[in-house]
């Protein structure tokens, strides 16, 4: 991997960076749409290329359980198999053991769950994770981490923090014998839970491992923790990681996020939230998310956002057509995922060239103002953009703040009584 | 009412490229529907149009319907399911022809038609009234009266409109009064949709024009021919004429562009005649044999030189048939559009090519498939495109689909440092694989179905463009093509209903513990190979 920062926000820790990869350069900040099974919902490797994106991820665990490494192996590696010839990104299959699988148990060995095969018991151990993600052949690859919800307290936090940096070992090992850290670059993931002592600890032992490391990834957050919480953990950590890696926070996808962690140096993030919520028609837009499904979007004969270079607002699919057809027709879904992978794409190359052309405080302040202005600004978003220098309150008059996540959706066309 | 933005409505004709021997002998034709002396869309006959849900074809973006435009030049469209609110949100759409507006489909490139009720539809339903038609909406069933239509046309603005008829959809067989009465009420609404006026005499506007009409009769001979003749009785019947008048009574058919026939209504009442449900109806054959002497029926008294199209032929055997015996010049894609969903690759051609083929593979008494079903484990490692073509990047394999012949388009530029990405637009993209297809299925990705949508339709058009080359090059040699097509491929279409079991398999499996439940029903599609027997097997 080549990366190399091309410019910094003098007032903010945000950057914009270039990484080169075997499939090609992808500029940083990003956000990367998940195509779970090897397609972005009901659309082709093609049609997603078309929207601007450059990086994507797939599962691993899903992969690994269909077509399965032999497929994979036979095909050429899952960007033959799927005709993706851009960057592409697998976690580990860590994750979704643990949420996914009916009982799950961790061992030093590796993660012991049972088999959606057989549903006999069946480990994956690191060398495992990383040689299924040599078959795969993404380009950037993951360890295999101890994963706990981020709401659990208690030994066993420091316990799997401890862990994850002895499989870490592990996983650099087996990657560095592949002979392919060419090709694949392997990325750690910061582990200690929504504790700042052990996040350090943390650090400090995966920095040491720099050499052998392209990246970081910021894991364990984005499981319903405090936002408060959520994002000084963030701050800690992307102000540790080393200046000439990228930073990768793992399961972040509303706009706000995505601004907030770019802020405090976050130069990757990844979610389904954007292509999940556009099957069942939920538009972002800069002025928040619009529920196609609403009655008050029936009659509305215009484009979800008449600026957006979509497919689906540059050939003037009106609102009231989409709240014709979602949830009965898959055009529907195929139209607003297309729309919601641009929006993200285009928050963050809106950032890009803020940051660049040094107007990433301005960046914030008018997104802000215009997506939360309406309703009220989350707490956490002001505080967090505060410690990073930036007052998105400042000139606004009386403005309202809310507690809590404050994250804006739109619910029910009825008036409120 | 403002005359002055109102722009004239487009115009339909047909012409007959081929002078036919008689009124049923297959033929070549030409659609043109003119919106101004600069656009003019053209569909050759034998052909097809396309059948649509709320006016999309399922599964295809409107970037891929962009891209395959040329391909699916006429769309067909139901309104029932737009009754589901009230006004029906497409009447309310702004500006010129607002149908393709709401739809996306641009009027430079695309025909639409519509009709009431959606033809591939034979669910039950209330029966028809005296002056109104029951139709099917999410939110239940509607009435609708020949008035609203007219008016919601008007609105919608279709290129081409099918008069509504009263088509029995209550359990068959049905008696011939009722019969006659579908017959007299369908007539009437038709005059009165051609006319321009109604009958009610409050409403007045512009005659429909570009009318198609169902032809009726059901199963009988001679109903579907008295319903025809009908149609040539005199528009004015029942009116007032003036005494000053002496022209000649012009008839209801001089209005008529075309006629329609519905074979899945059709079908259902072949199945109660016969004691069979259509699912268990294995001659297809000898149904289609039937189906076309009742369109024979219905075709004899009327003028030879009209558009005759067929919704719902259910292969392309039945396809060739109506070609061959009743002159059919345009076929709706349902089937091939239902294979699509139910994870079929088609790959056959017209005529049969000489050389020795192996595959689609044959059957054990010797007839070929008509495509591919994917939901087979063979296909897990099958690296090849659907038409059979190797891995070797920049092979043509020999299809236009988006499956087959995927292109790069130049991406959207989220911000200023990519304007230095250089973008290979000109690499060669490598074709989705039978493999990578078969696996979207399984995990029920919808990609699955925007691939193989795109190449049925395509493979449907090549098709349809054999069988014109053959009647303009070879037309001798049609009937001894046909016969060798039947004589080929499985015309019984038995892989329809076993890929379509495969899709309702995987469709109910979903959820958690699926994979468990399939190892059990299915050793060795999955997984590591187990070396065990199911039970179920061990049971059957």
């Amino acid at each position: 991997m080549q990366f190399e920062v091309i410019a910094k926000c003098h007032t903010t820790r945000a950057r914009v960076s270039s990484m080169t990869m075997a499939h090609g350069t992808t500029y940083l900040p990003t956000f990367m749409p998940v195509a779970t099974q090897g397609a972005l919902k009901g659309l082709t490797a093609q049609q997603v290329e078309a929207l601007g994106v450059t990086l994507m991820l797939n599962n691993t665990y899903h992969l690994n359980l269909r077509p399965g490494t032999k497929v994979l192996d036979a095909a050429g590696g899952a960007h033959k198999f799927q005709g993706w010839r851009k960057n592409l990104l697998t976690d580990s299959g860590g994750f979704q053991m643990v949420s996914l699988s009916s009982f799950t148990k961790i061992t030093e060995e590796g993660v012991l769950f049972a088999s959606p095969f057989t549903g006999e018991p069946t480990m994956l151990t690191p060398e495992e994770s990383i040689g299924i993600q040599h078959s795969i052949g993404a380009d950037i690859i993951m360890q295999l981490d101890d994963v706990v919800h981020s709401l659990t307290t208690g030994p066993r936090v420091e316990e799997a923090m401890w862990r994850s940096i002895r499989w870490l070992d592990r996983c650099i090992a087996k990657h560095k014998s592949s002979g392919r850290t060419d090709r694949q670059n392997l990325f750690a993931i910061v582990q200690g839970g929504l504790s700042p002592d052990l996040r350090q600890k943390c650090l400090d032992e995966m920095i040491k491992r720099k050499p052998d490391l392209p990246g970081y990834a910021i894991g364990g957050l984005s499981g319903g923790e405090e936002k408060d919480v959520f994002w000084q953990i963030v701050k800690l950590c992307a102000e540790q990681l080393p200046e000439d890696r990228p930073r990768y926070c793992m399961g972040i996808g509303f706009a706000e996020d995505l601004l907030v962690c770019v802020a405090l140096g976050v130069d990757m993030a990844d979610c389904v939230f954007p292509t999940r919520t556009a099957r069942f028609g939920v538009a972002l837009t800069n002025d928040g998310p619009l529920n196609l499904r609403l009655e008050r979007h029936r009659t509305s004969f215009f484009p979800i956002d008449e600026d957006c270079p979509c497919p689906t607002c540059s050939s003037g699919v009106s609102r009231a057509a989409l709240h014709d057809l979602v949830t009965r027709e898959t055009v529907a879904a195929q139209a607003i995922t297309q729309h919601n992978v641009v929006f993200q794409a285009a928050v963050m190359g809106g950032a890009r060239d803020a940051i660049m052309e040094g107007r990433f405080p301005q960046y914030l302040k008018d997104f802000f103002r215009r997506y939360f202005a309406d309703v009220a600004y989350p707490k956490w978003c002001v505080d967090a953009l505060r410690s990073v220098g930036v007052d998105i309150l400042e000139g606004i008059e009386n403005p309202k703040v809310v507690e809590g996540k404050g994250a804006k959706w739109e619910y029910s066309d009825k008036a409120p009584k | 009412m403002s005359g002055a933005t109102a722009r004239s409505p487009p115009v339909l004709s047909f012409k007959l490229l081929t002078a036919s021997s008689n009124s049923f002998s297959p033929r070549l034709g030409i659609v043109q529907l003119n919106r101004s002396s600069a656009e003019t869309i053209e569909v050759l006959t034998p052909g097809l149009f396309l059948h649509t849900s709320r006016g999309h074809v399922p599964h295809l973006s409107g970037d891929h319907v962009n891209r395959m435009a040329k391909h699916m030049p006429w769309l067909h469209a139901s309104f029932e399911g737009f009754l589901e609110t009230l006004p029906p949100t497409p009447t309310l759409q702004p500006g010129p022809n607002p149908l393709h507006t709401f739809i996306g489909a641009p009027a430079s490139r695309h025909i639409i038609s519509l009709s009431f009720r959606d033809p591939a539809d034979v669910r039950e339903r209330p029966p028809n009234g005296e002056n109104y038609l029951t139709g099917l909406t999410v939110r239940g069933v509607r009435k609708i009266v020949p008035t609203s239509y007219r008016s919601y046309i008007s609105a919608v603005q279709p290129d081409v409109v099918v008069a509504l008829s009263d088509i029995p959809f209550t359990s068959p067989p049905y008696s011939q009064k009722r019969v006659t009465k579908s017959m007299d009420r369908s007539i009437r609404w038709l005059g009165d949709l051609l006319r321009g006026t109604l009958s009610s005499k409050e409403i007045e506007g512009a005659p429909v024009k570009n009318v198609l009409v169902s032809l009726l009769g059901g199963t009988n001979h001679v109903a579907r021919r008295i319903f025809s003749e009908s149609l040539l009785g005199p528009l004015e019947e029942g009116r007032v004429l003036s005494s000053t008048r002496h022209e000649k009574l012009a008839p209801l058919d001089d209005r008529i562009s075309g006629y329609v026939l519905e074979m899945a209504s059709l079908r259902m009442e072949l199945a109660v005649d016969h004691f069979l449900t259509p699912a268990s109806m294995t001659h297809a054959r000898e149904q289609v044999h039937k189906i076309s002497t009742l369109l024979q029926a219905s075709l004899s008294p009327l003028p030879m030189d009209k558009l005759r199209a067929v919704h719902s032929a259910m292969s392309p055997q039945e396809m060739l048939h109506l070609i061959a015996s009743c002159g059919v010049d345009l076929f709706d894609s349902y089937w091939a559009q239902k294979a699509a969903d139910w994870g079929i690759a088609l790959d056959f051609s017209f005529p049969v090519t000489t050389e020795e083929h192996a595959e689609p593979m044959r059957r054990l008494d010797g007839r070929r498939d008509v495509g591919h079903n994917l939901y087979d484990s063979v296909f897990a490692y099958d690296f090849r495109s659907f038409l059979g073509t190797g891995t070797e990047v920049g092979l043509n394999t020999g299809c236009a689909c988006i499956a087959c012949s995927p292109s790069f388009t130049k991406p959207i530029l989220h911000g200023i440092l990519e304007r230095n990405n250089v973008e290979n637009l000109d690499e060669e993209a490598t074709f989705f694989t039978r493999a990578y297809v078969h696996h979207l299925l399984h995990t029920h990705e919808m990609s699955a179905h925007a691939l193989l949508v795109s190449h049925n339709i395509v493979v449907l058009q090549e098709f349809f463009a054999g069988v014109r080359s053959v009647l303009k090059h070879n037309p001798q040699r049609f009937a001894a093509e046909v016969a060798r097509f039947e004589a080929e491929y499985d015309g019984e279409m038995r892989i329809m209903e076993e890929a379509r079991r495969d899709w309702e398999t995987v469709d109910l499996a979903r959820g958690k513990g699926r994979l468990a439940r399939e190892r059990k029903a299915e050793p060795g599609a999955i997984g590591p190979p187990m070396g065990i027997v199911a039970d179920n097997m061990l049971g059957a």
